[in-house]
């Protein structure tokens, strides 16, 4: 398990550094010079020529992106356009996301996998044409349009619940949820109808194995058969699914933060390209990357968990 | 007064193709701490037939007929009683040891499963019993073993495993399905000496299905001979043996390699479709006593020596073999 987690860690170390690589040549390669875009109204040569000095932006590119790398090491990603350390805005902003992440992959992950199960066990009959036909509806459905519509709906007509805004757990941890609970519902919705079609044709296939015949065969009851038996090994499946779909949320939360203001790490994303901050937007992208990365990572050690022929014949993973 | 008893036992399968009639009016009984062999080619429908005792088979199954043990008729019995039957007292040894073990859990977790679930053993008594039925079952190191997972035993180890789970709850009857067939020959002896040792020990009846007429002659006290869903002959194991009657058990034996026999004769044609009920001998268009009667009517089970029945118009041992 030990040299696993090395092996794992080693690869997400080297993806790490080439996605540092990749952002910091990408913001590069944006259209537009940041000099300009830094010193706003004036176009003075002088004080361009002080703004990239100040900045480094008139040394060699491998030079830029040492300094920079370094300093992202140390912890420091440098000063953003208002003069603010861009670390600090991005620590501020990341809980914001995480909580929405959180809620949204809880939705998700319980009403996905719930609802494959039932259509699963439950094969060709109402229960599964419903869920069936509720995940294509839900995967088809883009987030700004069921978010506006959430709103119409919810905050509008009944006034449930909030619009937008946001009140952070430790002032009100109601309000907290009230504020967070149809941002949750807009992102998790996609993610729970993928899951739900995982789920239902990994439960399918286990359905029909043979252990499955051998744990009704020794007596167990349909429940534990279903819930031990065929589902610990559909969720093998299912948790890779969930790993590749954490991409999707990170820019499925820029959307959603931007319909209910929310000040979260995705908004942060969309003020950092509007305003061509490049410092901002590469520290931004940076952790993102990053966010991915060590994600991905916590579900290799899930799914080693789950999948027990992984963990010890490790060698024959990459 | 027999342990279990079949009769009229009938299983069709409705697929997209139409009616499958897998098993067709199926009787026989097994007593107490016997060793009854099934044998047949693939597809006959042994284990069909002993599945559809406990109601393993799929949705797409019609079972009909009567099962009675222990005075239930386990074709009628409600779910739960059913589940309180199954792994308790009728237990299953499936064919294929690499794929009827979970892959997920622990080979202890697994084995313990059937005795909380059926003894209330506390998790830590069924670990040591666990460890006491492997060791039952001759798996060496075994309170090492029994945190192991599937992927880390042997084919023979893991059937192994499947019998100690089998036997947990010393069942009265083991259903072992093609126990060995996935197995090197090596361990085909050890698997069968395990299951003798079992029915001495425990005094379990046992179901032994096979295609394997060596495997019956080394431990079965009695034969049932399966062709296209039917039985068409039953006997004691010797006297099935020393005077085959039906023409289809004359050619499995014709077929069991002996030394000094000469050339293995092989069965003619092919096993028939099971789409449609029988309106002749189903071994007829493969027989060569076969004439009008046998193409024109089926042919009803009859007694030809005590405790020995035959499905055939024509029985007895083949000519060439008696020679």
């Amino acid at each position: 398990m030990g040299g696993f987690l090395l092996r794992k860690a080693g690869a997400a170390l080297v993806v790490v550094f080439l996605s540092s690589v990749v952002v910091f040549i990408g913001v590069r390669a944006l259209p537009g010079d940041p000099a300009l875009a830094l010193g706003a109204e004036n176009r003075d040569p002088a004080v361009l020529a002080a703004i990239r000095q100040a900045y480094g932006l008139d040394q060699p590119l491998p030079v830029q992106y040492v300094k920079w790398a370094s300093r992202a090491l140390r912890g420091d990603l440098g000063l953003d356009a208002r003069q603010l350390p861009v670390g600090h805005t991005i620590i501020t902003r990341i809980p914001i996301t995480l909580e929405l992440a959180l809620l949204a992959v809880l939705i998700g992950v319980v009403i996905g996998i719930l609802a494959g199960v039932i259509a699963a066990v439950r094969r060709g009959k109402l229960s599964d044409h419903a869920a069936t036909t509720s995940a294509l509806v839900g995967l088809s459905v883009p987030h700004f349009w069921l978010g506006l519509m959430m709103i119409i709906v919810f905050a509008v007509d009944l006034r449930w619940l909030p619009a937008s805004g946001y009140v952070s757990f430790h002032e009100h941890p109601l309000s907290n949820l009230e504020h967070l609970l149809m941002p949750a519902l807009v992102l998790g919705t996609g993610l729970s109808a993928v899951l739900m079609r995982q789920t239902r044709s990994a439960m399918l296939s286990s359905l029909t194995a043979d252990y499955v015949r051998t744990a009704r065969a020794k007596g167990l009851s349909e429940r534990s058969v279903i819930a031990k038996h065929a589902l610990r090994n559909s969720l093998i499946t299912v948790t890779t699914v969930v790993g590749l779909q954490l991409g999707a949320l990170i820019s499925g939360a820029v959307i959603t933060e931007q319909i209910f203001v929310i000040p979260g790490f995705g908004r942060l994303t969309l003020e950092a390209v509007n305003e061509r901050d490049y410092t901002l937007l590469q520290g931004v992208v940076l952790v993102a990357a990053t966010g991915y990365v060590v994600v991905n990572l916590l579900v290799d050690v899930v799914y080693s968990l789950l999948n027990p022929r992984i963990r010890v014949s490790g060698s024959n993973t990459p | 007064m027999s342990l279990l008893a079949v009769d009229g036992l009938s299983v069709r399968f409705d697929t997209d193709d139409g009616p499958v009639h897998a098993v067709d009016q199926l009787s026989f009984t097994l007593g107490e701490s016997e060793v009854l062999g099934v044998v047949g080619e693939s597809g006959c429908g042994k284990s069909v037939s002993f599945m559809s005792l406990l109601r393993l088979l799929p949705e797409t199954a019609t079972v009909e007929g009567s099962a009675t043990f222990d005075g239930i008729d386990l074709l009628r019995a409600s779910p739960a009683r059913l589940r309180a039957i199954r792994g308790r007292k009728i237990a299953f040894v499936f064919q294929e040891p690499m794929t009827s073990l979970n892959p997920a859990f622990k080979i202890g977790n697994q084995i313990g499963e059937v005795l909380r679930r059926h003894l209330d053993l506390s998790r830590r008594d069924a670990r040591r019993r666990t460890i006491e039925l492997l060791e039952l079952v001759r798996i060496p190191a075994p309170d090492q073993r029994v945190d192991e997972y599937p992927h880390q035993l042997s084919g023979g180890m893991r059937q192994r495993v499947m019998i100690a789970m089998a036997v947990a709850c010393d069942p009265k009857i083991l259903i072992a399905d093609e126990p060995t067939t996935a197995l090197d020959v090596t361990i085909q002896a050890g698997i069968l000496d395990l299951m003798r040792d079992i029915r001495e020990r425990l005094g379990t009846a046992i179901v032994l299905i096979t295609h394997n007429l060596g495997v019956v002659a080394d431990v079965a006290d009695r034969v049932l001979v399966m062709y296209a869903g039917r039985k068409v002959e039953e006997a004691p194991v010797h006297e099935l043996f020393a005077r085959p009657q039906h023409p289809y058990t004359n050619g499995l034996l014709g077929a069991v390699p002996r030394p000094g026999a000469g050339r293995l004769r092989e069965i003619p044609g092919r096993v028939p479709s099971l789409a449609e009920l029988p309106v002749a001998c189903a071994f007829a268009p493969r027989c060569p006593r076969a004439d009008q009667l046998s193409r024109s009517q089926v042919p009803d089970l009859r007694e030809v020596a005590p405790q020995h029945h035959v499905a055939c118009f024509h029985p007895g041992p083949d000519a060439e073999a008696a020679a």
